[in-house]
């Protein structure tokens, strides 16, 4: 009954109903878009990370841990590791040290991110790069990829390179699904042919980069690819250069903290000898990260895009607090009289309290109820606008069950909190001064 | 449900000024009794009903509901007695717009912890004593005044209370409505028993009760008894 009894209050203003109804509407549609966007970016990279065999990281102190993308992006902070630290980080127990510089080139459609490491490695950080199968593992792609032949004459050859990718098949592809996160990259020079058809069905074509041998790679970063590209012929345009990053692998990873430590007392003592002959001004600025500590900081930058999209649609969401507050106690306020002719029948004031209880959640979990489905809508909408506007080939948001719920409990306290000062004066109603008062 | 009163003192503040309205009022109503108070307006008539009715606490004295002094109960406590004790009718019926006649009265019996086809039961044998059983599914706005106001009896009737109180329950209505009210007022103290106390300035209306009072300067005065009725 007093259920029932809430359920035609709230049909009895129908307008203002609808208004708040708008209001929770938007505001829950507004935090399941924003979320699953931030969920569906921090899965992505989580995913990525964790499908390197990478066991202790070494990287400038103020080096991005993100995955290479545009937006963790190339990555570099200026800071650039020594070359040398490649034999220093041999200790025991550590299988394969491997230099790494991170960069990106333009293009003209987006920006390629670029990981460049010696192709003898490859294998080494990316076990299933040449026979994997899994697909959260990085898997090349050979029907992505059109390779071309290197001009002797302008880009000479790093040097050998073994044959990391599989023969590149004898026809363009047909079509590209976006599920299956394919885009070709164009590597090497004299693929006029190629690259006009490539171009007509719209691919992304780079003519030029600056090395001559690559390969692209699925990646579950910011886009879903990137370039590897052999770190000689970085080194090669710059042989002053160092690298950005160390990767190591370990035989075994249950040994990371102790290695960890030793490396770091071994850079220590590496980073005093240097300052100690004037050679080297950026000390202790190398820190050591097992692959636990990378993701938990790259999970740290994450977190702070995940809270700020939180926090705007918190904003929705007192929005939606407010305008259901406001209705309950203008609802409330003109029923105070039958209010005190409930409790004069003998209703106690609990009774009275879930009647509000009732109508607030009743039309705040209505709203949320179709804030779900507005919400689920608008992340579609938003998802292809932050695509089209990022260059983004793929969706990105993550709408889970556990979202939904989380949503739909969120709806079920706005109503709560917006009942809280309206039960809290109907508790407080002066009785004899209602009724006196006639309805 | 014997009532009783002793020396009853209940003052309302008019703005700065204290307005004394029951001045040490004493009554005794034994059980199944129907009482009139009349008096003229702003005498404590109403607030007499709300002190008796558990819905206010006098300032001093003593109310006796059974053999309980309901004074010196809690909120909680008194909640019960209004719901299982007491019925009140109100001069403006006070029935809830957004229900209908049948589930106005079955409300207080839902409350009581009824279930639903109790409830309904109960509430279709109260509109057949009242004859509304066709108006049982009208919203109670679209009912005449008369009409209202037996929807309102019967819901003060859903719980078998011991004690109806009603607030110059013919204030509103016309003549023939106001004779139709009060027959059935009268009709159920008789049937059921049921100590009822009526709050009028209607001497017409006050006759038709077995006993009536005057509340005058914040004191009760007997003006007639007539057992025979």
């Amino acid at each position: 009954m007093i259920a029932s009894l809430a359920f035609r209050n709230v049909l009895r203003n129908k307008e203002r109903s609808l208004l708040t109804l708008v209001g929770v509407v938007l505001a829950i549609g507004s935090f399941v878009a924003l979320v699953s966007l931030a969920a569906g970016f921090t899965k992505r990279v989580e995913r990525e990370l964790g499908s390197r065999e990478v066991h202790i990281y070494v990287t400038g102190s103020r080096t991005s841990t993100l995955p290479v993308s545009p937006l963790g992006g190339s990555g570099a902070s200026g800071v650039s590791l020594p070359r040398e630290l490649q034999d220093i980080l041999k200790v025991e127990g550590v299988g394969s040290v491997v230099p790494v510089i991170r960069s990106s080139l333009d293009s003209p459609r987006s920006v390629i991110p670029v990981l460049a490491l010696s192709f003898d490695q490859v294998g080494a950080v990316f076990r299933d790069w040449e026979h994997g199968v899994e697909p959260s593992k990085l898997v090349p792609k050979p029907a992505s990829v059109v390779r071309g032949e290197p001009e002797p004459e302008t880009t000479p050859s790093p040097g050998p390179s073994p044959p990391l990718l599989p023969e590149a098949p004898e026809t363009t592809p047909q079509s590209v699904s976006e599920d299956t996160l394919i885009y070709p990259i164009l590597i090497g020079r004299d693929l006029q042919d190629e690259v006009a058809e490539l171009r007509q069905r719209g691919f992304l074509i780079i003519e030029d980069l600056p090395f001559d041998v690559g390969a692209t790679m699925g990646s579950y970063g910011f886009l879903d690819y990137s370039v590897l590209a052999p770190i000689e012929a970085f080194l090669e345009q710059r042989p002053d250069r160092g690298v950005h990053e160390f990767w190591l692998t370990l035989d075994d990873e249950k040994q990371a903290d102790r290695i960890k430590a030793e490396l770091e007392a071994k850079l220590n003592a590496y980073l005093d000898d240097q300052e100690a002959v004037g050679d080297y001004t950026g000390a202790r600025r190398i820190k050591v990260l097992t692959r636990k500590q990378y993701l938990a900081s790259a999970q740290e930058y994450l977190g702070y895009g995940w809270l700020l999209q939180v926090a705007v649609s918190m904003v929705g969401v007192l929005i939606a607090v407010t305008a259901s507050m406001n209705t309950m106690l203008m609802s409330t306020y003109e029923r105070l009289g039958e209010y005190a002719t409930l409790r004069a029948v003998g209703a106690s004031r609990r009774v009275i309290s879930m009647t509000i209880l009732y109508e607030a959640t009743f039309l705040n979990v209505t709203g949320g109820v179709i804030g779900l489905l507005f919400g689920t809508l608008a992340t579609g909408v938003l998802d292809k606008a932050v695509g089209l506007l990022l260059e983004i080939p793929y969706p990105m948001a993550g709408i889970t069950p556990m979202l939904l719920l989380q949503a739909l409990g969120l709806s079920f306290l706005v109503g709560i909190v917006g009942a809280i000062i309206p039960c809290f004066i109907v508790s407080r109603i002066d009785l004899v001064g209602q009724l006196r008062k006639g309805l | 449900m014997e009532v009783l009163l002793r020396g009853v003192h209940k003052v309302y503040k008019t703005g700065h000024r204290p307005n004394k309205v029951l001045d040490g009022v004493d009554l005794r109503v034994p059980s199944g009794q129907f009482v009139a108070v009349t008096g003229p307006s702003g005498a404590g008539k109403s607030s007499l009903l709300y002190l008796l009715g558990c819905l206010d606490y006098p300032d001093f004295g003593e109310i006796h509901l059974g053999n309980r002094d309901v004074a010196r109960d809690g909120e909680s406590l008194r909640e019960k007695i209004r719901l299982k004790h007491i019925g009140f009718v109100f001069q403006d019926f006070r029935l809830l717009p957004a229900l209908t006649a049948l589930e106005n009265i079955t409300l207080p019996m839902q409350l009581a912890g009824l279930s639903s086809a109790e409830a309904r039961q109960r509430a279709r044998e109260l509109l057949r004593l009242i004859n509304l059983e066709r108006e049982r599914d009208q919203l109670t706005g679209t009912l005449s005044g008369g009409q209202k106001q037996k929807v309102a009896i019967a819901r003060a009737l859903g719980n078998l209370p011991e004690l109806l109180l009603a607030d110059e329950p013919t204030g509103n209505l016309d003549a023939a409505s106001t004779r139709e009210v009060l027959e059935v007022l009268q009709s159920i103290n008789r049937s059921r028993t049921l100590t009822t106390i009526m709050v009028t300035h209607d001497p017409q209306a006050a006759a038709f009760a077995e006993r009536r009072l005057v509340l005058e300067q914040g004191r009760l005065r007997e003006e007639g008894h007539d057992s025979n009725r």
